[in-house]
């Protein structure tokens, strides 16, 4: 097709689809004249300006009273497999809430997935029923157990920031005291860091795999998580559209385990695959869980729509099909023990839309949004993991979406979740807190928290919970969540500015990282630390706040496991960028204040885009050392103890 | 006629007019964002911003100006800040470097299609492609608003309907 015949078939598909979406009812006209109608009348008596406080303040006594105690949103329907004689996991649940149920068969897979277009050639073809009975994986090497994590505590160096203090994830940088291994142009290059000038010691490269994403390091092993794209295309569709399309149907995720405790000849132990692109891994005690997402279109891959686990198709009673209208991709979580990771403990596929995984102490959450009388509401399902065995427990539903990766938490088994919920009629956003228990039963919640607000940024510490809204003032609040059937709220404190992260800091202290705003035009006004006393969770303080006024974003915000925060070492750092700069700041807590270590301005003579520049910028520290890796490919040492003067400096 | 009358009237301060106005398009903003953003969540959000600066701007809309013109304008440029939410601001992006896939929820079949499609377009190419086709602004007008050069519009415009290409063919006019 020929460039103007292109636009126009678009233009005339355009033309007839306009008529298929479905507009929000917010949208629709007779209810945005309400809104305008209302946003009049607040204008007109806008000069009568009712104080934030007072509405906060009103609010607190409302959301009292509006706590719930009843199971009535609860969605579970839990139905337990009739005959457990199959290969199935002996107690593997049917049906996990509406949305999911246990596929008998491939058979029934393929008919699911081809419901999703009408017009399947697919059923004029024949396919061969496959056979769904043994999965269980290939021939396993069992490995040595030397490379065991026995990390002491006491160990002087940064850890990756992650979401859960107990469970692990991978990053694309690795420190320890002796070592510092970073992630370079598909190759992770180990520097020795013992002394003051770096020194490159090794390197890992796979061949296998021509997309490193990232690693964990254990003791003395380093577990590389990459892809391989696959070179076997044979749909001409596909050569058309270019790499990037078969990237995301025909990848294939790699997991290795490499012995690096002689850094000049790391060994590899072992390996395993799966199906899809990378989304994200844990380690969890002895174990891995690996997550991949592969999207399941059977026009276009139908040899393929079933993943693959070490070669072989995940058998159908570990899959879980959608009783909803349409797939579109399939989650495939497996789990491996660490010193034999060749060997899969367990697998499961959730077959359905994009959903975002959250990997508590002792439970995976999935959750997704979906829209129910035209009200948006959260779907969590959850399944237990314990020593790798993953098994489905229940699902729920509450209204709103997560808006904060931090949102969710699990303690004890039970789940606390934060939503920002619109209102159908006035559109007016506003915070729902919901405990659901172990069974993914509705213990309790508060709703309409701070009307008006988004849910921006949360933080659950102990027994209570601290988030963020925001409008035009950024009033933190804390929630006590020590009974669950009765979360009572403690207090709030508000400031200008709105954090985007919540970073416990020692005992007694929470950092906010933001952005400082003006309170008349919320116009943004650079990055902001807050430190919050939380000593007294009803009479919330803040300490000390800092403004990085030549600032307008921070990795920080966007990448958790971009900061640098270490109470212990009382350090916290961050890259901002500004208009013309990007810089690295470190700053100490010190006398109740922020006192500034270094200012360092970032390198940019990069020949990767900014986005993925500025992504892999980590800070470190190792002893009394701060390391600086910009763009994968430079590492710098500060001396921590002098002034943050720079050391020395090595090419990757 | 009936338009400028209506304008006239909204400028003026009546809802009941401007909703008329907004009637008519209502459904191809709503599109635009949703294919420009893939969020039916920020699409949402943004048209009903637009909607509401645009009630409370009209008064700056010129005596020859087109309605729908200058509220697709004001909707193209939230549009545009809302990408740039997804990143660091004002970031070249590396192709294909996925935008985050939020609540991509199920419309109808060819929506599906059509969002599908939308996923193998960078951010530029998408809106471009949007802004040309559903808000039918020419070449020009898309540079000016997008801030970039004429020429890269067409380039980028061409290279992202070329992405579509193959499965152009495959979608059905239903």
């Amino acid at each position: 097709m020929k460039t103007d015949d292109m636009f126009n078939h678009l233009s005339e598909i355009m033309e007839k689809d306009v008529d298929n979406i479905e507009v929000p009812e917010s949208l629709r006209p007779e209810n945005m004249r309400i809104k305008l109608d209302s946003m009049q009348t607040r204008n007109k008596k806008k000069k009568n300006k009712v104080t934030y406080r007072g509405i906060i303040g009103g609010m607190a006594a409302v959301a009292a009273l509006a706590i719930v105690t009843v199971g009535a949103m609860n969605a579970s329907k839990l139905a337990k497999k009739a005959n457990p004689g199959s290969d199935v996991s002996e107690d593997a649940i049917v049906q996990i809430g509406h949305s999911y149920r246990l596929a008998n068969d491939y058979d029934e897979i393929y008919k699911k997935l081809g419901e999703k277009r009408k017009n399947e050639v697919y059923y004029e073809e024949s396919m061969p029923l496959l056979n769904a009975t043994d999965t269980s994986v290939s021939s396993a090497k069992t490995e040595s157990s030397d490379g065991s994590s026995t990390t002491n505590d006491s160990s002087d160096y940064s850890k990756t920031n992650t979401m859960v203090d107990s469970i692990d994830e991978a990053d694309v940088v690795k420190i320890n005291d002796k070592y510092l291994y970073v992630l370079y142009n598909n190759t992770i290059e180990i520097v020795d860091i013992s002394k003051t000038e770096m020194d490159k010691v090794g390197e890992v490269k796979l061949s296998e795999i021509n997309d490193v994403e990232e690693f964990f390091l254990s003791g003395n092993r380093l577990y590389v998580i990459g892809g391989k794209r696959s070179v076997s295309l044979t749909n001409a569709m596909l050569n058309l559209l270019g790499d990037y399309y078969y990237k995301e149907y025909n990848n294939k995720t790699f997991l290795y385990s490499i012995d690096v405790s002689d850094p000049k000849n790391p060994n590899v132990l072992g390996s395993m695959s799966q199906d899809g692109i990378y989304t994200t891994s844990r380690i969890a005690g002895d174990y891995i869980y690996l997550f991949t997402m592969k999207d399941v279109d059977v026009e276009y891959n139908k040899e393929e729509v079933i993943p693959k686990i070490n070669d072989e198709k995940v058998a159908a009673t570990y899959i879980y099909i959608t009783n909803r209208d349409y797939v579109y991709t399939s989650l495939i979580i497996s789990s491996v023990k660490t010193d034999n990771i060749t060997e899969v403990v367990d697998q499961k596929v959730i077959m359905d839309e994009y959903v975002t995984e959250y990997m508590g102490e002792s439970s995976i959450y999935l959750y997704g949004t979906d829209y129910s009388n035209g009200e948006q509401q959260t779907e969590i399902v959850k399944f237990s993991y314990k020593d790798g065995k993953i098994t489905a427990v229940g699902a729920g539903f509450v209204k709103g979406y997560v808006s904060d990766t931090f949102a969710l938490c699990e303690k004890n088994g039970r789940l606390r979740i934060l939503t920002t919920v619109r209102d159908k009629n006035t559109y007016l956003d506003s915070g729902l807190l919901t405990i659901f228990d172990e069974d993914m039963k509705n213990v309790s919640s508060i709703d309409n928290i701070a009307p008006g607000e988004k849910v921006y940024a949360a933080r659950y510490i102990g027994d209570v919970v601290y988030f963020v809204t925001y409008r035009n003032m950024d009033p933190l609040f804390a929630v006590d969540l020590s009974d669950d059937t009765n979360p009572k709220m403690l207090g709030f404190i508000e400031m200008t500015g709105y954090s985007e992260y919540l970073h416990p800091y020692g005992k007694d202290r929470l950092l906010g990282i933001g952005y400082e705003t003006d309170p008349d035009t919320s116009v943004r006004k650079g990055i902001k630390l807050t430190m919050f006393d939380i000593s007294d969770p009803t009479k919330i303080s803040i300490i000390d706040s800092v403004v990085i006024t030549d600032a307008y974003w921070s990795s920080a915000i966007s990448d958790y496991k971009q900061v640098l925060a270490d109470s212990d070492k009382n350090i916290i750092g961050l890259l901002t960028k500004g208009q013309l700069k990007a810089d690295y700041y470190v700053y100490t807590w010190n006398n109740n204040k922020f006192e500034k270590l270094m200012d360092y301005e970032i390198n940019k003579t990069s020949t990767n885009s900014y986005y993925s520049y500025y992504k892999t910028v980590r800070g470190l520290y190792s002893g009394n050392s701060l390391y600086l890796i910009e763009n994968y490919s430079q590492v710098k040492s500060f001396d921590m103890k002098n002034g943050f003067v720079k050391v020395s400096e090595l090419e990757l | 006629v009936e338009e400028r009358l209506l304008i006239k009237k909204a400028k003026k301060g009546d809802t009941e007019s401007f909703s008329k106005l907004y009637e008519k398009i209502y459904k191809k903003m709503y599109q635009y964002a949703l294919y420009t953003l893939r969020s039916e969540q920020d699409a949402e959000d943004v048209v009903s911003d637009t909607v509401v600066e645009a009630f409370e701007k009209i008064s700056a809309l010129k005596k020859d100006e087109a309605f729908n013109a200058w509220i697709f304008r004001i909707l193209s440029s939230k549009c545009k800040q809302k990408m740039r939410d997804y990143y660091a601001p004002e970031e070249a992006i590396e192709e294909g470097v996925e935008l985050p896939t939020r609540d991509l929820s199920r419309t109808v079949e060819m929506s599906i299609d059509i969002q599908a499609g939308m996923e193998l377009l960078d951010r530029d190419e998408r809106q471009i492609i949007c802004m040309h086709v559903i808000s039918g602004y020419k070449t020009r007008e898309i540079a000016d608003i997008l801030e970039m050069n004429e020429n890269t519009v067409r380039s980028k415009e061409s290279r992202g309907l070329h992405k579509l290409g193959a499965i152009l063919k495959d979608w059905r006019l239903q």
